[in-house]
């Protein structure tokens, strides 16, 4: 925590930095607001852009993007009434009525409130939290990262899709083309069908760029081409009275505190917080009947949690260098191109950027705010590009995104076909995020089963010895247990 | 199109693949001598899980209620994969000439606007579809190859 105060801020008030995160953020907002983009697609088209850059503004570009593309989603959902991202699915239920009685502004300026305080309450959590964690994570060996591996498997695959037979097929293919290429143990080549490019692996930024940008572009291609989403920019300026939001102050307090813990679990985010946060204000309100009728605790409860799960999800990336959600994986691609390896060994390694990233993440937030209060209107008319405009810009942005990282063309082909894929896979619920967290902790389990096989003599008592992996064990059995309880209550439930 | 059909087609295809990935890691070695494992073990075991879940993923499939499952608009769907696809191989083909990206890049946005513009044919349809791709093109090489470096010969 010294560290934290000790940081040279110099290093952080750079006009590269600064441009960083009022560029993410302006980015950010605009594929927050465009529906059927958000923040994985963002940062992923982003990608490029980060690959020149040193590694402190390439990390506060992508947050900043995450950040801005968490509120950016609500200003669709208000002004159209269809969200603009998965996290911003609950605003709509009050956004879009209050909108309709001809407050949106208003509407927004909750948004936008809730979306600051629980982006900082986000960010003091990543730092309250991180820090210890990290200490505590140091003394991981195999076996523990093992148990961290399948228990993020176990939260992703149990919580990502209604369907879950196939969200756990999803992680276990995503497991399975993760072992494509060289052994890291024994250098054997394994699943390369003879093809000498896949010894290295199949590389994961276009295996992303492909599953998220492609197949949404495919998607998008499913709906109304000449689609122009605005009527008109009426009453857009976001200004909420201090009365008004000491009405909703202890919903927003609520929402970021379910937001940041939402956010630290694996495959949940900015969505699943959003509806715990809208659910929990519903349940706690003395006017429930009023909810889905434009009540201002239904705007500030979810955009504030969806805000404080970024914190919450950069926690595991920066601890663990286990990523929460699949924006996080895509920060992680950037920061592993970069040729760093987040971790607990990345405290002690490069301090100076990690402070930084946690300076930089309130500066975001504060970016956010601003870009979000003075440029709404901007973003709502920007909503009015035809849809058969945007689909060729976003479809050569990932293009390029796939080929860049390596300069590599078979790259644009594994995200062509990931796209193709994947676009199916979203047609039968089959989960995306669980195969990318799959893909990504696969040969961190692998490779750690192994080594901790090799310790233990080929015991499997190894995962039961050690103190922490046994409490992540028990985590992992607590889990499943209260996953089956829930499902059996539910069928139950539904009995006539 | 049913979607109960084409989720056990989809589990079909995850069977199938199991199994061509199950022939294969009969080729690794089962056991090595810096590991307890071999590298045949792990996907030896998640394969077996893919052909368990599938199964159970077919019965839980066949007690839900069937729905309609549409794919709208495929023609434009399959045409960008064709086309995309295309234009991929030809820049690997003819990549090495200068500039041979930009062309195929402008020619690819031209069409993709032009067959997605839903409106009438015209000369000012024309115009605009010839205006986004050069703005576009020069945006790329701008951005891309001038300001960030990145080569696409």
């Amino acid at each position: 925590m010294e560290a934290l105060f000790s940081f040279d801020f110099s290093t952080l008030f750079t006009a590269i930095n600064m441009f960083s995160i009022v560029f993410g953020t302006l980015f950010g907002l605009l594929v927050g607001a465009l529906p059927g983009l958000g923040s994985t697609i963002g940062i992923a088209l982003l990608l490029p852009v980060t690959y020149t850059m040193q590694p402190m503004p390439a990390v506060l570009l992508l947050v900043s993007v995450y950040m801005a593309a968490e509120y950016g989603g609500s200003i669709s959902a208000i002004v159209l009434g269809i969200p603009g991202t998965a996290a911003a699915v609950a605003t709509v239920l009050d956004g879009s009525p209050m909108a309709k009685q001809g407050f949106p502004g208003k509407a927004l300026a909750y948004s936008l409130t809730a979306s600051t305080i629980g982006g900082l309450a986000g960010g003091l959590v990543l730092i309250t939290l991180t820090v210890p964690l990290s200490k505590l994570t140091i003394r991981f060996s195999d076996p523990e990262f093992v148990m961290l591996g399948i228990l993020g498997l176990v939260c992703v695959a149990s919580l990502s899709s209604k369907d879950v037979p196939k969200s756990i097929i999803s992680v276990l293919f995503g497991l399975l083309l993760s072992l494509v290429g060289q052994d890291s143990l024994v250098g054997f080549p394994r699943f390369t069908f003879g093809n000498l490019t896949l010894l290295a692996g199949i590389s994961y930024i276009p295996l992303i760029v492909g599953m998220f940008a492609f197949s949404e572009i495919f998607i998008m291609l499913g709906g109304e081409l000449n689609k122009r989403y605005v009527r008109d920019n009426k009453n857009l300026r976001t200004k909420i009275t201090w009365k008004e939001f000491k009405n909703v102050w202890k919903n927003i307090l609520r929402g970021s505190i379910i937001g940041a813990l939402t956010g630290i679990l694996p495959g949940l985010g900015g969505g699943p917080a959003s509806w715990f946060a809208y659910t929990e204000a519903k349940r706690a309100a003395k006017n429930p009947e009023d909810f889905g009728k434009g009540e201002p605790n239904g705007i500030a409860a979810p955009e504030s949690a969806n805000n404080a799960a970024v914190g919450g999800a950069m926690i595991p990336l920066l601890t663990l260098g286990i990523p929460g959600s699949p924006s996080t994986a895509v920060i992680l691609g950037a920061l592993m191109i970069q040729g760093i390896r987040p971790g607990p060994m990345v405290f002690v390694t490069e301090p100076d950027l990690i402070n930084g990233i946690f300076w930089g993440f309130f500066l975001a937030v504060i970016a956010m705010y601003f870009m979000g209060k003075y440029t709404t209107s901007l973003w709502a008319r920007i909503l009015t590009i035809p849809n058969y405009v945007l689909i060729p810009i976003i479809l050569v942005l990932a293009y390029i995104g796939a080929y860049s990282k390596d300069l590599n063309i078979t790259d644009v082909w594994i995200a062509l076909i990931a796209g193709i894929v994947a676009y199916f896979m979203r047609k039968l619920n089959y989960s995306l995020p669980a195969f990318i967290l799959a893909f990504i902790l696969g040969p961190l389990i692998e490779t750690g089963m192994r080594r901790s096989l090799m310790l233990s003599d080929g015991s499997f008592r190894i995962f039961i010895e050690r103190g922490y992996s046994l409490a992540i064990l028990i985590m992992i059995i607590i889990m499943l247990g209260s996953q089956i309880y829930t499902k059996r209550k539910k069928i139950r439930s539904n009995k006539p | 199109m049913s979607y109960k059909r084409v989720t056990y087609i989809s589990l079909l295809i995850c069977i199938v693949f199991a199994v061509i990935f199950y022939i294969k890691s009969l080729e690794l070695p089962t056991t090595s001598t810096s590991a307890a494992f071999g590298p045949s073990a792990f996907p030896q075991f998640i394969i077996l899980l893919i052909v368990i879940f599938s199964v159970i993923s077919f019965f839980f499939t066949m007690k839900q209620e069937d729905e309609k499952l549409t794919f709208e608009n495929t023609k434009y769907v399959i045409f960008t994969i064709l086309l995309t696809g295309i234009v991929t191989l030809l820049w690997q083909m003819f990549g090495t000439i200068y500039g041979m990206f930009y062309l195929l890049l402008f020619i690819f946005l031209m069409i993709l606007l032009f067959i997605y513009n839903p409106a009438k044919n015209s000369l000012r349809k024309v115009l605009t579809t010839i205006g986004f791709s050069v703005v576009i093109t020069l945006f790329v090489y701008i951005v891309f190859e001038k300001m960030l470096r990145v080569v696409f010969n």
